[in-house]
């Protein structure tokens, strides 16, 4: 199974699937650590991270026969994962509206203390910046320097053109530098 | 407007950056490069395995829904066959007319 690209090994699983998971379960092991650390950097928490990254997985395994080849499996994969990291946020946003203010106080206290969680496995100075960052910035800085997209790749996951991606991950660096700058971590910044 | 230039000497900062962090972190999490398999640690195997897991239990629950609503549907189906049945033997017209056959 190692030997095989990830065309042959979704050949396979368009074959065998059901009732054969070994060729999803290479490709599991061959993306999934990556994906997931790319969910937890675009999420900012272990849950929802691990949720996103089960769900974007579930959709390949019932979606994997639809899937034409007309991209490469990754970009696929990464487009399933960019839109249900999207989604997680929306839905946080809309609860977090509705919540707002009944349990502001208590909230504040929850978030430090899921904070002090998620730092055993988000740390690093690389991890506060991005977590200082707005949602759209954050997911390009993830999806080019964690998930080590291609910019090609990075805008086949968009759906947007060559240029618009690098305008917009030109934009997400320079707000990456200023915070990063503000941290005091200006060395390896010009 | 950013030039191809300006924009690639940003990049190579920024993946120096994330190279340098993930040098620092332990030497099995995050990589810019693609992951070893013999690096995979305990936690990732885990959650592979949960996903699989998970993924054939969709696929029992998503049969055995299917299964039900087919059985659900042929039984409602014959059930109003049934009803239709009676019905229409039980209509005034058809009582009228068996009572005619009958005296015939």
């Amino acid at each position: 199974m190692d030997a095989l690209s990830d065309d042959e090994l979704v050949a396979r699983c368009k074959a065998e699937l059901p009732y054969n998971v070994n060729a999803y379960r290479e490709l599991l092991r061959r993306h999934e650590p990556l994906v997931y650390r790319s969910c937890l950097k675009m999420l900012g928490s272990v849950q929802d991270a691990e949720e996103a990254c089960q769900d974007s997985f579930l959709q390949v395994f019932h979606k994997i026969g639809q899937f034409e080849g007309r991209s490469a499996f990754k970009t696929w994969l990464y487009r399933i994962v960019y839109n249900r990291c999207i989604e997680t946020r929306r839905k946080d946003a809309r609860r977090n509206q509705y919540h707002a203010k009944l349990k502001e106080e208590a909230e504040n206290e929850e978030l430090s203390n899921s904070n002090k969680d998620s730092h055993n496995e988000l740390t690093g100075r690389v991890h506060d910046v991005i977590a200082e960052m707005n949602g759209d910035e954050r997911r390009l800085i993830t999806l080019r320097y964690i998930s080590g997209l291609s910019i090609q790749e990075i805008s086949d996951v968009l759906e947007i053109g060559l240029s618009a991606t690098k305008m917009r991950l030109y934009r997400a660096q320079e707000r990456f530098k200023e915070i990063y700058k503000d941290m005091g971590l200006e060395g390896g910044i010009k | 407007m950013i030039t191809d230039a300006q924009f690639l000497e940003q990049d190579a900062q920024m993946l120096d950056i994330f190279k340098e962090e993930a040098r620092g972190e332990s030497s099995t999490s995050i990589q810019v490069d693609q992951i070893s398999l013999n690096e995979l640690e305990l936690e990732d195997l885990r959650r592979i395995e949960r996903i699989v897991e998970r993924a054939k239990f969709t696929l029992v629950v998503e049969h055995s829904v299917s299964f039900l609503f087919k059985t659900l549907g042929s039984g409602v189906s014959e059930l109003a066959t049934a009803t239709v049945g009676v019905v229409k033997s039980a209509s005034p017209k058809n009582a009228a007319k068996k009572i005619t056959d009958d005296k015939e």
